[in-house]
């Protein structure tokens, strides 16, 4: 990889985030209504409306709108809230624990069912348990969040009362009632996450155990579990990390629907208010937050492949 | 959503690598059962939902019977999966929901596919800023979440199932582009490509006739698992209440409209539930089996 | 959460509560502040409430009166002037001593109890509830409060306890506004002007309770305010309030025992609650209701036949029933029969075969009534336009479509006129504000922009009406002319209660949850 090589690549990320922020300033100017009907109440008129429009803002043309937001947030103040009149910053970092710790709890649990899932799997590749084992993750993968969350939150919150039904535990209130708040959510999320990791791991590790190392492991009399974890479960794990590192960045505005029926405070229901309260600024802040860190895990994982894993360096593509 | 995320990233950064190592020999399905039975329940679905107005059922946006009668035998048709909170035929709206959702899958996933598939065979092929232009547009449809670009674009018109087409198809275009492209890439410098362009062939000619035809069966080959995907996302925006408007039926908007009454009428979250769960698995497993056959980069 | 949940024991007491309930002579028949179990109240613990929506700020000039919306975050925070009888109306002062008019409706005096302060130490005066009155009233602010705050023409400080103020137009029950809008709310003036976000996260009020921490989208924590004018209350240590939309969400916190208590506006989760055994507190059940209003002054509906062929054709039970699951009630008045202003039943059932008439001759005008009905994305207003929908599907000539935005598109068409039908909502206890600035011509919130110099006339009289009998025959009239104009059809009376374990809950206005009496049983 060189220089100019990684360069690129880094300003390619600059003009992606520009491009995504850009598009939700575009975007949300078409919408109908405005914050202004919000802040207002049903005791809004058109002037008063109009009035308020002005006075935040709204009427500037997009661009005039998003070159002043960009001015501002490339010296990192992402504005104020039109709608609560926080520093959009602020209200990140007070929403993203919650989303952080759906995202990397829901990956947790998708990764204690897909390993054993795989490892199973590609013990014996093409057997009835590589089948059964498959077919379980690829319906995990067809439960969708929105079927999954009710008939979770009824059976095992409301029957069986095993978990709060619905809100946050703060982490600061203990990490028992955090995670007892945040183990139903995670697992909503998870089901969807399992067989994107079983899928790959199953893959490398049946590759892996065709090497010529694994069979002189095998040729010594080392056990099959033992080889299986020693020498192939730890270089298969490498693209295992890319794909948990590639999917924490998109869960961070992939938990919407999750959060939204749980009643969660994270980056997702917060958006999801914003978008229908027309508080652009915030959705603004939000989205490019998100793509910034979405973008960097990628460029990260792009650049980190080739510098790391021995088996692909001698060939990256730009 | 998920899916279409696991396809960026086989169709992406991941594959892009995975390509270079060894192709692992695909698991032999001779005959898969799950395979079967999933076309067997793909086609029922088209099959029913396509001639549903000649079937013995009612319209969906009139009352067959009193409200949250429950599914039963013996009731006639109408009342085999039960009434909705109307007294509407499930069975009626399940089916007719299911245009909705096949209609919105295909309709989004097959024409996302011709544009998707074109801009990936130019980037791919031309390379330089057509690539750079393409790429970048992609790169920024994919950093945007998906949910919250669908739930923008809900905000800014209204919603209807020509909308909703539109903004499901914006959403899948970025990973036909990455896989296409990453295919063109792959054949664009192989010797009977570079043997075509020696013998006088135009750039049109050399990717219709010699690398459309290749790329075109891989990059289809995910088609069903775009379409579960779509069908999913759309259930998602039903279910934050911005779908497709009522009286339409969808499945997500039956799942959405039912979950209050679980306590006494499960069915009304059950049924549709089951038939979303069974019609995303089998178009998964048939995506899947279609690209272990078709997909060369496809590793299992 | 404070409470921590013990599963075991929560269903042995809802195991009790459903045997009782079972037994089934004991059922109080409803009223009252949900004082069931022993008198005495008990001090301390704090109570886990769920909400129906979170504020946007907790400047009191943003606040409404509703339990819907945040009455309980305004009166926790800053207690109230004055409350009124949730059904006869009658005020009873609170912080302030008296409000009298001294000329027939244009000079008011109100006078405050002595030694308000507020939790900060300083003097609730007169010239607190000035600084205040006079932002409400601000065309700069633009506070929804203004919609009544407008009327209020001057603000003098007589004395450091009363305030003069004088009116625009003529009230005599203008005491009626203060308890159900926002003017009842005073902040510290001193607080207000820090600006929005600085308020918001140390709003200073007089009320019952102190915002200790409000996490957006979780929680909001209140503590008892040691200073509290009326002692020994509040009996509690605190509240943890928290806000879900989705009435069966809220209800399913609730039950599992994550909230000690729940506002409510659902009839379906009211009966859920009183089979399950579960407390209901103050039923709230004003005037009006959910109504879905026509913009008269556009096309079709401008059209007084159009109204009336839509109303007649929609059967309510039938609506009821796709919504509440029947549990809730059809308004035959605007007045409930235990208003005082209640005469009768003005406003007409369905008449399937006069709709059609009409529906038939509007089309042979060659305009086949077609329209759009734009729906709030809450689960109740889907349902009431589905089964509308559902209903006029039956009918010849006529074309119903759904336009469902999410909240700022469709609060941005009611409020803009921009709309055909929309779904709205009418309640009020006192006839004064709320039903004259839902139906007078040039009111904000008359959002059918009906326009009728007879009801114009009656509303204007009735204001300044001395005694009570003219007063009613005023709103008859009013009545009539609703029933004869159709701006809008009542689907539903508002009912709202607070459920839950919950002791000593107050009510007055239109839903406005009081809580400085509240405790918790140890």
């Amino acid at each position: 990889m060189t220089l100019s090589g990684t360069l690129r690549k880094v300003a390619r990320s600059v003009l992606v985030v520009l491009l995504v922020t850009f598009m939700v300033v575009a975007l949300l100017s078409l919408a109908p209504g405005s914050v202004a009907t919000i802040i207002l109440g049903p005791a809004a008129t058109p002037e008063s409306v109009a009035a308020l429009n002005e006075e935040l803002g709204l009427n500037d043309p997009v661009f005039v709108q998003y070159w002043d937001w960009l001015v501002n947030a490339l010296h990192g103040d992402l504005g104020t809230s039109l709608l609560t009149d926080l520093p959009v910053t602020e209200m990140i970092a007070d929403r993203l624990p919650v989303t952080l710790e759906l995202a990397l709890l829901a990956q947790v649990i998708a990764l204690g069912i897909a390993v054993p899932l795989a490892v199973a799997a590609a013990a014996r590749p093409g057997s009835v348990v590589d089948r059964f084992t498959s077919a379980i993750a690829s319906a995990s993968l067809s439960i969708p969040a929105f079927v999954a969350a009710p008939i979770l939150v009824y059976f095992l919150a409301l029957q069986l009362d095993l978990f709060p039904v619905s809100g946050w535990n703060d982490l600061s209130e203990g990490l028992g009632p955090n995670l007892e708040s945040a183990l139903l959510p995670a697992f909503a999320i998870a089901l969807a996450e399992i067989a994107a990791f079983q899928r790959l791991l199953r893959t490398d590790l049946v590759s892996t155990l065709r090497e010529d190392y694994i069979a002189a492991a095998r040729a010594k009399g080392m056990s099959p579990s033992f080889v299986m974890m020693r020498h192939a479960f730890r270089p298969s794990s490498f693209s295992l990390i890319t794909l948990l590192a590639i999917s924490t960045g998109r869960l961070l505005g992939g938990t919407v629907i999750v959060e939204t029926l749980f009643s969660l405070p994270g980056l997702g229901s917060l958006v999801v208010n914003s978008i229908t309260a027309r508080d652009v600024v915030v959705v603004q802040g939000v989205v490019a937050f998100i793509a910034v860190v979405y973008v960097a895990l990628n460029t990260a994982v792009d650049l980190g492949y080739g510098l790391l894993d021995p088996r692909v360096r001698k060939e990256v593509k730009a | 959503m998920t899916q279409i995320d696991y396809l960026d990233q086989t169709g992406g950064a991941l594959s892009e690598v995975v390509q270079s190592e060894p192709v692992v020999p695909v698991v032999r399905r001779k005959r898969s059962v799950s395979v079967g039975l999933s076309w067997s329940w793909l086609v029922l679905v088209v099959v029913l939902a396509a001639l549903v107005p000649l079937l013995p059922v009612s319209d969906f946006d009139v009352a067959a019977g009193p409200p949250r009668t429950p599914p039963g035998f013996g009731n006639g048709l109408d009342l085999l999966l039960g009434t909705d909170n109307f007294g509407r035929s499930e069975l009626s709206r399940i089916l007719y929901g299911a245009r909705v959702s096949l209609v919105v899958g295909l309709v989004a996933g097959t024409v996302a596919f011709v544009i998707g598939t074109f801009l990936g065979l130019l980037a791919g092929y031309f390379g330089r800023w057509v690539d750079a232009v393409i790429t970048y547009v992609t790169d920024a449809l994919l950093a945007f979440p998906p949910l919250i670009l669908l739930l923008s674009i809900s905000a800014v018109t209204k919603p209807s199932l020509f909308t909703l087409t539109v903004g499901l198809t914006i959403l899948v275009i970025p990973s036909f582009v990455r896989l296409s492209r990453a295919n063109t890439i792959s054949w664009r410098s192989r010797e009977f490509v570079r043997a075509a362009r020696n013998m006088g062939a135009t750039s049109p000619r050399i990717i219709r006739r010699e690398i459309l035809p290749n790329v075109l069966p891989t990059v289809a080959s995910y088609l069903p698992l775009v379409i579960a995907s779509l069908i999913v996302a759309e259930g998602s925006l039903s279910f934050l209440g911005l779908g497709i408007p009522a009286p339409t039926p969808s499945w997500g908007g039956m799942i959405a409209a039912g979950k209050d009454s679980l306590d006494d009428a499960a069915y009304l979250v059950l049924v549709p539930s089951v038939v979303v769960f069974l019609t995303v698995f089998a178009l998964n497993q048939i995506g899947d089996s279609l690209r272990a056959r078709f997909d060369r980069t496809a590793s299992d | 959460m404070p409470r921590r949940r013990n599963s075991l024991l929560v269903l042995a007491v809802t195991t009790a509560l459903a045997l009782s309930a079972c037994g089934g002579s004991d059922d109080d028949g409803g009223g009252g502040g949900g004082s069931e179990g022993s008198g005495e109240p008990v001090a301390g613990g704090t109570a886990a409430i769920g909400m129906v929506s979170e504020p946007r700020t907790l400047d009191p000039a943003y606040l409404s009166n509703n339990l819907t919306t945040n009455s309980l975050v305004g009166n926790a925070l800053y207690g109230q002037l004055v409350t009124n009888d949730p059904i006869t109306g009658e005020i009873s002062t609170s912080m302030a001593e008296s409000v009298e008019t001294t000329d027939g409706g244009t000079t008011y005096r109100l006078v405050l109890q002595e030694g308000l302060t507020f939790s900060d130490g300083t003097p609730l005066d007169a010239a607190a509830v000035q600084a205040n009155w006079d932002r409400d009233r601000s065309i700069e602010l633009r506070a929804p409060v203004i919609a009544v705050a407008i009327n209020i023409k001057t603000t003098t400080v007589v004395d450091p306890q009363t305030l003069e103020f004088t009116l625009n137009s003529p009230t005599l029950a203008f005491d009626q506004t203060i308890a159900t809008s926002a003017l009842n709310w005073i902040g510290s003036p001193a607080a207000l002007e820090g600006g929005q976000a600085a308020f918001d996260a140390a709003p200073i009020g007089a009320g019952p309770f102190v915002l200790e921490t409000w996490n957006r989208g979780g929680a909001m924590e209140l503590v008892k305010n040691e200073k509290y004018w009326d002692a020994p209350k509040p009996y509690l240590d605190g509240l943890t309030l928290t806000a879900q939309n989705d009435a069966q969400q809220r209800f399913n916190t609730l039950q599992s025992g994550q909230a000690d208590a729940i506002l409510n506006n659902s009839p379906v989760i009211t009966s859920r609650a009183e089979e399950a055994g579960i407390t209901v507190a103050v039923p709230s059940e004003p005037n009006g209701g959910s109504t879905v209003v026509f913009q008269t002054q556009v096309a079709p509906f401008d059209d007084p036949r159009a109204r009336e062929a839509v109303y007649k054709a929609i059967d309510l039970d039938v609506v009821q029933s796709a919504v509440f699951e029947g549990e809730g009630t059809v308004p035959l008045s605007l007045f409930g029969e235990d208003s005082p202003f209640y005469t009768g039943e003005y406003l007409s059932g369905s008449d399937p075969e006069r709709a059609q008439e009409l529906f038939d001759e509007l089309a042979d005008e060659g305009t086949p009534l077609e329209f759009t009905m734009v729906t709030f994305p809450t689960t109740e207003a889907l349902a009431v336009a589905q089964s509308m929908q559902s209903q006029l599907a039956a009918f010849d000539n006529v074309t119903m479509e759904i336009d469902n935005r999410d909240f700022a598109g469709a609060q941005g068409a009611l409020v803009g006129g921009q709309f055909q039908a929309s779904i709205a909502g009418l309640q009020f206890v006192d006839p004064e504000p709320q039903l004259y600035s839902g139906l007078y011509s040039t009111s904000f919130l008359n959002f059918s922009k009906i326009s009728d110099p007879e009801i114009d006339e009656a509303l204007d009289a009735a204001r300044v009406a001395t005694d009570d009998q003219s007063r009613i025959e005023y709103y008859t009239t009013v009545e009539e002319r609703v029933g004869e104009l159709y701006p809008f059809i009542i689907w539903s009376a508002t009912r709202e209660n607070v459920l839950g374990d919950l002791q000593g809950v107050g009510l007055y206005g239109t839903g406005s949850v009081l809580l400085d009496g509240a405790w918790l049983e140890q």
